[in-house]
């Protein structure tokens, strides 16, 4: 289960203390379909641009709560993970499409891009796509191309409502083109200009989704398949074969279908409705292919002329979003929402697109959204949390939209506000398995100014099972009065922000005020000179006497005690052994390994009376010679 | 108690001084030029010069002794406890490399005593490392068996490989069930 996307809100303190999160409970809404074709827009929520292009430095995402009923919102105990995503350009989100190939099919300039041409399956689709293109009735086909979508739906099944996502994605990818997050204005200028300035440039292609390509095949009469390419090169190969560069030709659309990019051009027309398919049906395409070729006629239209069919119905949605915008932007946004369509069917089939989460088995649903998501945002990072109550209890602000986050927890994250966020639950049974991924294997604690006695971290320490903790947090027992501080948390070999305690985690304690005792020996050695090499990091050789020796590594020492606010109680005590020439009688006569006697000075260690408990200094030596 | 005196090695004598006594600072290199002033000043306080009164070189110098001062001390750690303080910690610099002739029975004593006060010690070199583990207690010849003593060795030279050594760490079991483990942040001892 998945949200859409929600925007983040930083707090510095929240309703109560020891909560990082506030989620609305009601966030994680369980669509009623699973089929994406047939109830695709049910589950979805839009973000739009509140403030259109009046230029407002923030976006505030706004939830469609279409959908029927929430079957099952957030309780706590649950595994949620939020996902931090950031905007793509919009040709970026183009070539975020579902088998993201560094081809850019639809250009302005019409050219095909030279330097993207890097693998057969990008140099097909080029040789089939430009002439299409270049075919246009106009130049500005802005608003025959944001059209598309519609022409599509009204092949699919007439369904109306998929036309919201589309416009919610294009009214998303408008807004949030450029991978800034602030003004809406400054967006909309970055992504002309990344537009214009060609194919050339290089572009994040997600390499987790090369792989999987989504192939809308015009089926074999049925009218009903969508299949999936697990594997490019497969998809490579198969649209080899002589590709002309004709339009409609016979070969085209063989290869269209089959190459990622080209599912940008799939004649909506043609395209068949689509229906989840095992992943596993990958395997298949070898044999579908051959027949496909042979049964995929030759009606394909061309490219422009379908969007121009298409156009009027979108056009009317989009008007109300910001018309200037889409004027500026229709052409790629057109694709942006076709690509989302294709992606929304192959979402059915894939089950997930995200393709490197470990929490996605929990099938295709909202399938819309996690493609809409995809095709215009990049993935930054994601993390585990649990649910706590004072997650869902401390509600703060507008929650129904927002998701309100501890600044220390933000920052740990390097998260702002007004970042876009999914918030994910991880289905009970894939709790083990996320488990291994985000425990904590090792956490290192610091206390300060407070005694706890061993049994007392013991029991501190099993309090904290099955717990969320994050690198800096504050961590108190009040019972036992314990205040810990988590310094430190490693997953494995790996340092972690922030991980789950299970039974398995390794709490290491360390004391910033503890009583240190430093013996010192000042033998003979310790006036003699070091070996002037062997200082790593020391540019040149130092001559110096052990001791100032180890005096250098005290200043680097109180300074790195300094950094880390210790309290300790420190005491220093120097210590010697001498030799004396001449015999001098004490009571406390001993003999070392070589049957050497020596003596220890009564009067010395009176002096330190405060470390040196004379008796049993006398009782041990007993103990000594009774060995 | 053997109160034999052998004239030919003459009487040893061993001093403790303590330099610096439970001080907490912000400003802790403020603590150094006390014990400069302490080191300078120490070889006259005892007394050493050239002739009868010289003193021992590292490896038969007064470390386990040393060591036993303190754990009379710490093995009343639970008596009138200080309520704002966790854990403790016996840091050994030893100018030598690691290498230690000691007594058997002392070193068995102060085994033991370490043992069942559960007070571990480090042990900080600022010699060369020798190409043998350390630290390295040599016992005399009648004694045959070995035995690690709780120390965690530390060479201050070597930066880039720190041996961590002793009987615990060398023979410690990955345990399946979590225990808290101890340690005081003393922070730089094992990132020099």
């Amino acid at each position: 289960m998945k949200t859409g996307l929600l925007s983040l809100n930083i707090h510095d303190s929240l309703t109560f203390d020891g909560s990082e999160l506030c989620l609305h409970p009601d966030l994680l809404v369980v669509p009623g379909d699973v089929m994406v074709s047939s109830h695709p827009i049910s589950t979805s929520r839009k973000i739009e641009e509140s403030k259109g292009s009046s230029g407002g430095g923030a976006t505030t995402a706004s939830v469609n709560t279409t959908s029927a009923s929430s079957t099952s919102g957030l309780s706590v105990g649950d595994m949620i993970e939020i996902r931090v995503w950031d905007p793509l350009p919009k040709e970026h989100a183009i070539l975020k499409s579902p088998g993201s190939s560094p081809a850019p099919v639809f250009r302005k300039s019409r050219i095909s891009p030279p330097g993207t041409v890097g693998s057969k399956t990008t140099t097909t689709v080029q040789g089939d796509f430009l002439p299409s293109i270049s075919n246009s009735p106009t130049g500005s086909g802005i608003f025959s191309l944001s059209t598309d979508p519609a022409g599509r739906s009204s092949n699919t099944g007439s369904n109306t409502t998929l036309l919201r996502p589309r416009a919610d994605s294009l009214a998303y990818s408008v807004g949030d083109t450029s991978e800034g997050d602030s003004d809406n204005l400054t967006s909309s200028r970055t992504y002309l200009t990344s537009s214009n300035s060609g194919p050339g440039g290089p572009r994040p292609v997600d390499s987790d989704r090369r792989d999987r390509t989504s192939l809308a095949i015009p089926s074999l009469g049925s009218g009903k398949s969508l299949t999936s390419v697990g594997n490019r090169d497969l998809a490579g190969t198969i649209a080899i074969p002589g590709l002309p560069v004709s339009v409609g030709g016979d070969n085209d659309s063989l290869s269209i279908d089959h190459v990622p990019p080209k599912t940008v051009a799939v004649p909506p027309s043609a395209l068949p409705p689509v229906f989840p398919r095992s992943r596993a049906g990958t395997a298949e395409m070898p044999g579908i292919v051959p027949s496909g070729k042979g049964g995929i006629p030759l009606s394909r239209p061309p490219i422009i002329q379908r969007r121009a069919t298409a156009g009027s119905a979108i056009h009317g949605t989009n008007q109300h979003h910001s018309p200037k915008k889409v004027h500026a932007h229709t052409r790629s946004i057109s694709d942006v929402t076709m690509d989302t369509e294709n992606l929304d069917g192959m979402e059915g089939v894939h089950g997930h697109v995200g393709s490197h989460d470990e929490d996605d088995h929990g099938g295709f649903i909202g399938g819309d959204e996690w493609s809409k998501v995809s095709t215009t945002h990049k993935l930054r990072l994601s993390f585990v949390l649990l649910v706590t109550d004072k997650t869902l209890t401390s509600l703060k602000g507008n929650t129904r939209t927002q998701v309100s986050m501890l600044r220390q927890v933000a920052d740990l994250y390097s998260l702002s506000s007004y970042d876009t966020v999914t918030v994910h639950k991880i289905e009970p049974r894939d709790h083990n398995e996320v488990l291994k991924a985000v425990s904590a294997d090792f956490v290192v604690m610091t206390i300060k100014d407070q005694f706890i006695s061993r049994g007392d971290m013991h029991l501190f320490q099993l309090g904290l099972q099955n717990s969320w903790i994050y690198e800096g947090q504050r961590l108190t027992e009040n019972t036992r009065l314990i205040k810990a501080h988590a310094l430190e948390i490693r997953h494995g070999n790996d340092a972690a922000k922030s991980g789950i305690i299970t039974d398995k985690t390794m709490i290491t304690f360390r004391s910033r005020s503890a009583r240190i005792i430093w013996l010192v020996q000042l033998s003979s050695e310790m006036w003699d000179y070091a070996p002037p090499y062997d200082h790593k990091g020391d540019p040149q050789s130092i001559c110096e006497i052990y001791f100032d020796k180890w005096v250098r590594f005290l200043y680097k020492l109180f300074a790195k005690w300094k950094a880390l606010e210790v309290t300790h109680s420190l005491t220093i005590v120097f210590f010697s052994r001498t030799f004396l020439g001449n015999g001098q009688s004490s009571p406390l006569r001993c003999k070392d390994v070589y049957g050497r006697s020596y003596v220890v000075s009564a009067s010395q260690i009176m002096v330190l009376s405060f470390l040196i408990d004379l008796s049993s200094w006398t009782q041990l030596y007993m103990l000594t010679m009774a060995y | 108690m053997d109160t034999t005196i052998y004239a030919d090695y003459g009487l040893l004598k061993d001093h403790y001084k303590p330099v610096i006594e439970n001080e907490t600072r912000t400003e802790w290199e403020s603590l150094i030029a006390r014990i400069k002033e302490e080191f300078v000043k120490y070889p006259l306080e005892v007394g050493w010069n050239l002739t009868d009164r010289r003193p021992s070189n590292a490896s038969q110098g007064n470390v386990l002794e040393a060591v036993n001062v303190v754990l009379n001390i710490q093995q009343f750690h639970f008596l009138d406890r200080d309520l704002y303080r966790t854990g403790n910690s016996i840091v050994v610099v030893s100018p030598g490399c690691g290498v230690f002739e000691v007594d058997k029975g002392l070193a068995g004593i102060t085994y033991q005593r370490m043992m069942d006060n559960g007070i571990g010690s480090d042990m900080l070199s600022l010699g060369l490392p020798p190409l043998h583990i350390a630290p390295f207690f040599l016992y005399n010849v009648s004694h045959t068996s070995f035995r690690n003593l709780p120390f965690v060795q530390t060479f201050l030279t070597v930066n880039a490989s720190l041996t961590r050594m002793n009987s615990e760490t060398l023979n410690r079991k990955v345990s399946t069930t979590a225990k808290p483990t101890m340690k005081c942040h003393t922070g730089c001892i094992y990132h020099s």
